[in-house]
């Protein structure tokens, strides 16, 4: 696919070419930012071992947040803009398709330091909540 | 701009040709799309298998971990209602 740029002959005031080319930044960042939306970006390549074939699957979640802004000062040429932004994409595996020659087969992938983390976060949580139970209820000696 | 805000996609793969059997990969995604930012979460959902008789599987593919974690973050609020309820009914 090719694009063409047509260039205006006339000349643009600084503000205008910067903010243009803030916009556009913003369109290519959000064009690869739903790229992850995508089927292709979920499976990886399919990788052959004699008659199998194991396709692996993850769970991509993206991220991405901007904001620009201008203004002007008291004076007439005292005047600014400016912009930020950030964003993260995270993949998780959550399965490895097995394409064997007689059936299809999930074989799921656990991530055992999650479920640890979530053991421990609930564990944590009952017993702080059990010792301040206990802790109302004890009788005071003063 | 012409995309909804909330939007969810189901995409499937180009097909592929094992031992005779036509795979197809699906993931469902869902974007969200606003003035200052945006978010997309992707994930495998199904596999298709067309087999040469013509027959249809479909097999899910299914996140265990999430699974996993939900069923233990469940169980702790069950938990802690039963706790609750127990120690109120003690002391009355």
């Amino acid at each position: 696919m090719s694009s063409q740029v047509v260039l205006n002959s006339d000349p643009q005031p600084d503000e205008l070419s910067n903010q243009s080319d803030a916009l556009n930044t913003i369109q290519n960042t959000f064009d690869k930012l739903f790229g992850a939306a995508q089927v292709e970006s979920v499976y990886g390549d399919p990788i052959k071992q004699d008659d199998t074939i194991v396709i692996p699957a993850a769970e991509i979640v993206a991220v991405m947040g901007f904001g620009i802004g201008s203004g002007k000062g008291k004076g007439e040429a005292s005047s600014g803009g400016g912009g930020g932004g950030g964003g993260s994409v995270r993949s998780r595996p959550v399965a490895a398709i097995v394409i064997a020659p007689n059936r299809v087969r999930i074989k799921p992938i656990v991530d055992v330091t999650k479920l640890a983390l979530a053991a421990l976060t609930t564990a944590g949580f009952m017993i702080g909540m059990v010792a301040r139970m206990n802790s109302k209820r004890a009788p005071r000696y003063e | 701009m012409t995309d909804s805000l909330i939007r969810f996609e189901t995409s499937n793969s180009p097909p592929i040709i094992a031992g005779g059997r036509k795979i197809i990969l699906q993931s469902r995604a869902l974007r969200i799309r606003l003035p200052f930012g945006g978010f997309v979460w992707n994930r495998p959902s199904a596999v298709l298998t067309q087999t040469t008789e013509g027959h249809n599987y479909v097999t899910m593919v299914h996140d265990v971990t999430r699974i996993a974690q939900a069923l233990i973050f469940a169980l702790g609020f069950a938990d802690a209602i039963f706790i609750t309820l127990a120690a109120r009914k003690n002391t009355h």
